[in-house]
């Protein structure tokens, strides 16, 4: 661990966190989808 | 999506192995002139792989729709696109932390990253222009040439550092005129354990993207019948 | 859209009412937003990010009191870290010139390495305004104790 450990972990975390997003966005679309259908 | 056994097995071996690949990458050892910082290849390098699958998977799906004419690679190129955006400014982000400790700049305008940032330009303009095309197959039709033309981007990108002077290094990883690494040997073993988990990362992300979009292929075509129906009653 | 057709083909139209705008109109407008400052962050720049010092000998004429980039080797760093001023020649093994800049500077900014600066020349003096460093794109873990008792003190 040094100085520039900041800059590495912040990377990590943003990196992962936009995949946590993008899944979690997706998720919410499935879940409107198939809302719709149930609702017929 | 719950019920599908591949697409939860796919899921379950990326976690473990993007779990994997962190582990290592933030266990790396320290390189000699970048300190830990030589750790963000590690993510940098994948995120920019991943984000070249997805737009060569645009550009493939849209040529597969072309020559069949099923709808199920139309979904495909349009779930890859998406991706690829996604992952793309994943590599910019990271790029940009690297570059400021090290370069002395978050961005420069050099060709490596102007083009880097042209490609969120030429895929969300065609995430743009599936949204605006009604009518799914002439919009299938569309999409399939702009990706397939898009697909140019993947080896302009690769080849910038070598094509025009610039900031960005060029490939540590030399694929021309001879196969050769240069880095420690240990940076490279977990540079291939995380172009693996991220390569397992896209197959999962397109399985479900794709599945979400034939959902939303089956509630437009619904929404279509019902208008249909809706004006037979109508004019009846 | 404007097929004249009667029947199905007015379908279209009749589901295009009912989707919000708004989405794509914000799609539109962050993508001509990003093109314009795509044009304007490159406008007046060829891709070749800078030229090296025997280019600049070379084109002396044309590039003369123009703002430009220069890129090349560091030899001879002299650096105040009290005032900031740091002065080193820049060179590509056949020119050489002089470069000043004030600021602080990137920790891999030492002799030997790639670097590019922007700014102007001032007489054969070059006057930076902007400082990039370039590194190489080779990774390596320090092969010796002493190498890395230096690596873990640098870091401090």
């Amino acid at each position: 661990m040094d100085k520039y450990t900041g800059y590495v972990v912040v990377v990590y975390l943003v990196t992962f966190l936009l995949l946590v997003g993008y899944l979690g966005w997706m998720w919410w679309r499935l879940r409107q989808v198939r809302g719709e259908e149930e609702r017929r | 999506m719950r019920q599908d056994r591949v697409t939860t097995g796919l899921g379950l071996a990326t976690l473990l192995s993007l779990g994997v690949a962190v582990a290592l990458g933030l266990s790396a050892p320290l390189d000699q002139n970048q300190g830990s910082l030589v750790r963000l290849f590690f993510v940098h390098v994948p995120s920019a792989w991943l984000s070249y699958l997805a737009y060569g998977g645009t550009g493939l799906f849209g040529l597969l729709y072309l020559l069949t004419r099923q709808r199920r690679w139309d979904r495909l190129a349009l779930a890859s696109a998406e991706i690829g955006v996604l992952f793309t400014v994943s590599t910019i982000v990271g790029g940009m932390l690297w570059a400021k400790p090290t370069w002395g700049a978050y961005w420069v305008w050099d060709a490596r990253l102007t083009t880097t940032a042209l490609s969120i330009v030429i895929y969300g303009g065609y995430l743009l222009i599936r949204s605006l095309i009604d009518d799914p197959d002439r919009r299938a039709r569309v999409a399939a040439v702009v990706g397939l033309v898009g697909t140019l981007y993947v080896p302009v990108n690769y080849m910038a550092v070598e094509w025009w002077r610039g900031v960005h290094q060029t490939q540590t990883l030399k694929l021309l005129g001879g196969i050769r690494f240069d880095a420690a040997p240990i940076y490279g073993w977990v540079l291939l354990v995380a172009t693996l988990a991220f390569t397992l990362l896209y197959a999962y992300l397109l399985r479900v993207r794709g599945i979400l979009a034939a959902r939303e292929e089956a509630r437009e075509e619904r929404e279509l019948m019902e208008d249909l129906q809706g004006m037979e009653v109508a004019r009846g | 859209m404007t097929a004249p057709s009667p029947g199905p083909t007015r379908l279209p139209q009749a589901r295009r009412r009912r989707r919000n705008p708004l989405p794509t109109v914000l799609g539109v407008l962050a993508l001509v937003g990003l093109t314009a400052f795509l044009a304007f962050g490159n406008l007046g720049k060829s891709l070749e990010y800078f030229v090296t010092p025997t280019e600049y000998v070379q084109q002396r004429a044309e590039l003369e009191g123009r703002p430009l980039r220069i890129g090349g080797l560091v030899k001879a760093v002299q650096y105040n870290p009290q005032t900031l001023d740091l002065k080193f020649d820049v060179t590509d093994g056949s020119a050489s010139f002089p470069v000043q800049y004030t600021g602080a500077v990137s920790d891999l900014f030492k002799e030997d390495q790639g670097v590019v600066v922007r700014g102007e020349f001032q007489g054969d003096t070059f006057h930076a305004s902007e400082l990039v460093v370039k590194h190489s794109e080779e990774y390596n873990v320090p092969q010796t104790q002493a190498e890395l008792k230096d690596l873990l003190r640098q870091a401090e």
